[in-house]
């Protein structure tokens, strides 16, 4: 487009731009503001989710093996009771957290 | 970042990033929220230490999926809020702006804004809006014939 007819657009939007009398609020408030809102909702624990969810998976592998092997010792089903209480809570925790935010 | 940093870059951007929001939204009171979310989000990203030259395409780029979102949730768009608000400066010719800016779209509004008023260049623009520089240059010059239609318009009812 010719820089001709682009003129008045550029001039019209470079008014109004002028005329937009913005105010905005100090920059210690925001400061503030947002520093309250990071601590109240930290940052999405993403590998925290990622390290429950591969815990509940070796889990369900585990308890696989366990039932289709009859070789298991009663050791092997104090692991697997361990293991799967470490694995419900750390999975519980992270759902929690989800659904806080 | 550290709160001196922040003031830098909110000292900088606030007022041009708070002034896209108003003219694309067309809400002041919306326009405060997306923008405290804007530095949010930026402080609550891994790139909250990037410097100033890379924080401001990055906090546009926030505004417009913020913008996005609003518009996707079906929020209306209006301008009336932001005519009365604005300081009189050459109130005809203000008003020609307005009308043109509300007969846009919002795509249109947001690509002419980004290139007039910031001067970005067609890949910032891409940048910030997350299209390809091919879609910005056909979207500019769509946005711009409208625009340009609807400034004879306005011409042609003021004669």
């Amino acid at each position: 487009m010719p820089e001709k007819t682009e003129q008045p657009i550029r001039r019209a939007l470079e008014q109004l731009n002028a005329a937009t009398d913005v105010t905005v609020s100090a920059a210690g408030q925001v400061w503030s503001r947002t520093q309250f809102r990071l601590a109240y909702r930290p940052r999405r624990n993403v590998d925290g989710s990622h390290f429950g969810m591969l815990l509940a998976g070796l889990y369900v592998l585990a308890l696989v093996l366990w039932t289709t092997w009859s070789g298991w010792s009663s050791i092997g089903l104090l692991t697997i009771v361990a293991f799967a209480a470490v694995a419900a809570g750390v999975f519980a925790r992270s759902i929690s957290r989800s659904f806080r935010r | 970042m550290d709160e001196q940093a922040f003031r830098a870059v909110y000292d900088a951007t606030a007022k041009p990033l708070s002034r896209y929001i108003v003219r694309v939204c067309g809400k002041q009171d919306v326009a405060d929220d997306l923008l405290q979310e804007c530095y949010f989000r930026l402080l609550r990203s891994d790139r909250a230490g990037m410097p100033l030259a890379d924080a401001r395409p990055y906090l546009f780029r926030i505004a417009s999926n913020l913008l996005h979102d609003r518009w996707r949730r079906g929020q209306e768009i209006s301008l009336e809020d932001t005519a009365e608000q604005a300081v009189e400066v050459h109130p005809e010719k203000r008003m020609d702006a307005e009308r043109m800016l509300q007969g846009l779209k919002p795509r249109a509004r947001e690509l002419l804004w980004l290139a007039y008023v910031e001067e970005m260049t067609h890949r910032e623009i891409a940048a910030v809006t997350g299209l390809n520089v091919l879609s910005i240059r056909i979207l500019l010059q769509r946005a711009r014939r409208e625009a340009q239609v609807l400034l004879e318009s306005r011409g042609t009812d003021h004669a």
